[in-house]
């Protein structure tokens, strides 16, 4: 960390080695598919460098990075009044991607889950992004939210209840959970 | 249907979701995306030493420096009377019918255009920090020798000795007009950049939406104003930087974005990206034009290049649109340096010049393998081949095309080349 502080480009480059996933992940589970996507990660790291020094424990990095990235898909969403999740192009459509058969019906599927967390607030939608789909811990992911563990509880246990309820009325997904729980992929 | 109510069902929709990660960089998009990365801390660590570096001039100056704030602790803080309103605090509310001015001790003056808002942040014995929150004003800071004035509008701050100016504030559209009538300033944008030397005779125009700032004579700025068009001409002593901002929503209170003052219509309302959306393809062209397309190429964000590129593209301007995205190209490597790659090769099949079409759509196939432009660039690939070297040298890629996308929208010309129809 101190070396990242003082600007060591190695301890830098290490760091971005070890987070570009993480933040880019956190970034695209905001987002979606976007032409900025990696403008916006590396302001995540230009804060990150900036904030170096106030930073005295390396530990916390994960979620302070998850916190940064966060605010700046909240910002960004904010500003361009449109939210959106897991999907769309910058035209409204889902990006075509390799695919096998068996993909076809995940992208249905996944569709169906972006209109039903896309009906989540913007903080429940990045809570059950950092813990489910990032896996960040509960504490890391309450630090990133800013908020505290007992908040970031609420925040998951009323996503579950909208996500599975949600899920329950789309078809794609409900036929994915019927698939996948036959032992399904 | 059954109801899912599971933590197991929730566990297999988070996979879900996971499954549409980000695309994979792969390694040479790692490594870009990381020298770009290293590049800006560069960038950001040479701006911060330069910010340093004056006070390791000023060391013999300290001394004199000390003794100057032991004066001033002891000199009284400038004062200030309102005239035309009622005084509330530090707020200064000019009513809509009528400008209101306010005097300092050491006779410096602001005339508050009718309607306009602003705030006197602090004040000391060398000036003072005002903060125009909206609307327009006229001021003049009286020259001494230590005089130190600071007006602020948003994510702008000019810096001030001793001068004449008009400035305008605009928190809706988020931009600033400065015209400097005696002096100089020194103009601050977002995020600290700058700053911008502005001198008499000259006409700041500020975008914090736009991301950027230019300085042009003040006499073609109103030329430009009175016709309509946004402010920023070509000329050689145009200077066009970008502001390198984050478009953060102003930290002005909300209620100031609801209630703007009565005063003539800045000539720039929204964004390129904006305006794309609306369909004003022409208009993005000729304001681009009217900066100076080289300085945009330069200077413009990614957002306003790929704005700038399909407004050219829709209106027929290849060549601008084909600059435009080599500038993209050529200034940001990941995302927008990719998908520029498949853009110029739309622009070079739409031109004819099929060769040069598939080599640029083997450069973002190589680039972004799977990126969100991969099917349309694979296509495009297969299309140049089947023209250029018949359909049975398409093939392989016909195949590849139909394994990896099986529902995509050139499904028809794969088999097609592949004599399946």
């Amino acid at each position: 960390m101190e070396a990242a502080a003082r600007g060591d480009r190695e301890a830098i480059g290490a760091v971005w080695d070890r987070y570009a996933d993480l933040v880019r992940g956190v970034l695209y589970g905001s987002l979606g598919a976007d032409h900025a996507l990696e403008d916006l990660a590396q302001e995540v790291f230009i804060a990150f460098v900036r904030g170096a020094k106030n930073i005295a424990d390396g530990s916390v990095l994960r979620s302070y990075l998850a916190g940064v990235a966060v605010r700046i898909a909240a910002l960004e969403i904010r500003r361009r009044k449109v939210r959106r999740w897991v999907r769309l192009s910058p035209t409204g459509e889902l990006p075509e991607r390799p695919t096998s058969p068996r993909d076809v019906e995940g992208r249905e599927a996944l569709r169906a889950l972006h209109r039903v967390l896309d009906r989540l607030s913007t903080r429940r939608r990045h809570a059950f992004v950092l813990r489910h789909v990032q896996g960040l811990e509960m504490l890391e992911a309450a630090a990133a939210l800013g908020v505290s563990e007992s908040t970031l509880r609420r925040e998951l246990l009323r996503a579950r209840e909208q996500v599975l309820i949600g899920a329950s009325r789309e078809p794609a997904l409900a036929e994915f959970l019927r698939r996948t729980g036959m032992g399904g992929a | 249907m059954s109801e899912p109510q599971t933590d197991d069902e929730l566990e297999r929709l988070a996979a879900l979701a996971r499954r549409a990660s980000a695309p994979d960089l792969g390694d040479t998009g790692r490594r870009l995306l990381r020298a770009s990365l290293l590049a800006r801390v560069d960038s950001e660590l040479a701006r911060a030493a330069d910010s340093r570096r004056p006070w390791l001039w000023a060391l013999p100056a300290l001394a004199a420096g000390v003794a100057l704030a032991v004066w001033g602790s002891h000199a009284r803080s400038l004062s200030y009377e309102v005239r035309g309103a009622a005084r509330d605090g530090a707020y200064v509310r000019a009513p809509s019918d009528h400008a209101v001015t306010v005097e300092f001790s050491d006779q410096t003056s602001v005339l508050c255009a009718a309607g306009s808002r602003l705030r006197v942040e602090e004040t000391d014995p060398r000036g003072a920090r005002v903060l125009v929150e909206r609307g327009g004003a006229d001021v003049h800071v009286v020259h001494r020798s230590n005089s130190a004035w600071t007006f602020v509008a948003g994510p702008f701050e000019v810096l001030v000795t001793g001068t004449r100016f008009g400035l305008d504030w605009d928190p809706v559209r988020e931009t600033f007009e400065l015209n400097l009538l005696e002096g100089s300033v020194e103009i601050r944008g977002p995020k600290g950049s700058g700053p911008v030397a502005v001198r008499a005779g000259q006409h700041f125009h500020g975008d914090a939406l736009g991301h950027s700032m230019v300085v042009s004579d003040a006499n073609d700025a109103a030329r430009a104003a009175v016709a309509g068009a946004a402010p920023p001409p070509s000329e050689p002593n145009s200077a066009l930087l970008p502001t390198d901002a984050v478009a953060e929503p102003p930290s002005a209170a909300p209620d100031s974005r609801s209630d703007a003052p009565a005063r003539p219509e800045p000539a720039k309302t929204e964004s390129w990206q904006q305006r794309i959306t609306r369909g004003q393809f022409a208009s993005i062209v000729a304001e681009a034009e009217q900066r100076g397309v080289p300085n945009c190429l330069n200077a413009c964000s990614a957002a306003d290049l790929r704005a700038l590129s399909d407004a050219a593209r829709y209106t027929g301007r290849a060549e601008v649109a084909e600059q435009s995205l080599l500038a993209l190209r050529k200034r940001f490597a990941g995302g927008a340096g990719h998908d520029a790659a498949f853009s110029l090769g739309r622009l070079e099949e739409h031109r004819g010049a099929l060769a040069v079409a598939q080599g640029w759509y083997d450069t973002y196939l190589r680039e972004a393998p799977s990126g969100a432009f991969a099917a349309e660039a694979l296509a495009g690939k297969m299309r140049a081949v089947s023209s250029l070297q018949g359909k049975p040298a398409a093939a392989p890629l016909a195949r590849d095309y139909l394994s990896r996308f099986p529902k995509g929208v050139h499904v028809n010309t794969a088999r097609e080349i592949l004599g399946e129809n």
